[in-house]
């Protein structure tokens, strides 16, 4: 997937405070005007006092479901980062279930995960995303396997 | 699963090199600057719009049915729920600098088009193409081949291949 990808970045700092955003240049063949999810709150990413999401894929689905303040609302309500994220991907993918999107979360304690949309033969099946702390000490590389309908 | 790291923490989208990139001077950058995670962010997101990551981020890219290359960028604060975007931005390279500017210097959230141009050029930033010999040679080979694919529907002449 090389058409529609943004950096979406969530930092939790050294006290736990939230920060996230996006940079892209949208979709390519887009009509003149158009403005995708990234600088939209709540959908290209949010971030609160419990946590932060960012997320990157087809943009003009994905804006109708504010995916990043879904994982973080979910965040506040007890999940991981990764339960959140995944709850947002399926809350999209009931509509658009070949949509590409996929969602990296964290909260304040320093724990991080993502999720991805599962698509049909020839779209992403697996997603991979970058994860810097004291523990790795640099930017390592996290694969992750894109999930569908059959996930809890 | 979820993995508990130590604090600070950077988590980011893709892993190509210049992904992976933003990701590191994110991560340099709140090493040496405890407590700016808002700053690591901006050096983050910088960093892709100046590497161009995958031509999906920064100038350059993504061309639009004109040829045009426009920014779309968001920087939040959750602390206190600080927040500024451009969407839209033209003819600006640095569009994760230009929503941070509208963040600190503005009362607005979200600023759009032309008009976000002439506000970062009131900032400081410099009024420049966006184009590229790559994002020309992306726009021609759109337009050879009959403009597919695209965004439009239920209009005619039949603007989409099936």
């Amino acid at each position: 997937p090389s058409n529609h990808d943004t950096l979406g970045m969530v930092v939790i700092d050294i006290n736990g405070g939230v920060s996230a955003g996006t940079s892209t240049n949208g979709a390519r063949n887009k009509i003149p005007g158009r403005v995708g999810d990234s600088p939209i709150p709540g959908a290209g990413a949010f971030a609160d006092e419990t946590g932060g999401a960012a997320e990157t894929g087809d943009g003009d689905v994905m804006m109708r479901f504010l995916p990043s303040y879904l994982t973080v609302e979910k965040m506040r309500d007890g999940c991981t980062p990764t339960e959140a994220a995944q709850i947002a991907i399926l809350r999209v993918r009931k509509f658009f279930p070949t949509y590409m999107g996929a969602i990296v979360a964290a909260n304040k304690n320093g724990d991080y995960g993502a999720a991805c949309n599962k698509q049909q033969a020839n779209g992403m099946t697996t997603f991979s995303y970058c994860v810097a702390s004291s523990a790795t000490n640099n930017a390592t590389i996290v694969t992750i396997n894109c999930i569908d309908d059959s996930t809890p | 699963c979820s993995y508990a790291a130590n604090l600070p923490l950077i988590v980011s989208t893709w892993a190509n090199p210049g992904f992976r990139s933003a990701s590191q001077n994110a991560w340099d950058f709140i090493k040496v600057n405890n407590g700016q995670g808002l700053g690591a962010l901006v050096e983050g997101l910088v960093t892709c719009q100046t590497l161009q990551c995958d031509t999906t981020v920064g100038y350059g890219g993504s061309p639009d049915e004109d040829g045009e290359t426009t920014l779309d960028a968001l920087v939040m604060d959750g602390t206190n729920h600080q927040m500024g975007a451009v969407g839209a931005l033209r003819r600006v390279k640095d569009a994760a600098r230009v929503a941070w500017a509208v963040m600190n210097y503005t009362q607005h959230s979200l600023l759009v088009g032309d008009q976000a141009t002439a506000f970062a050029v009131k900032m400081g930033f410099i009024n420049e193409s966006l184009t590229t010999n790559v994002s020309i040679k992306l726009h021609k080979d759109w337009l050879d081949n009959k403009c597919q694919p695209n965004f439009w529907q239920i209009i005619y002449p039949a603007q989409k291949n099936p």
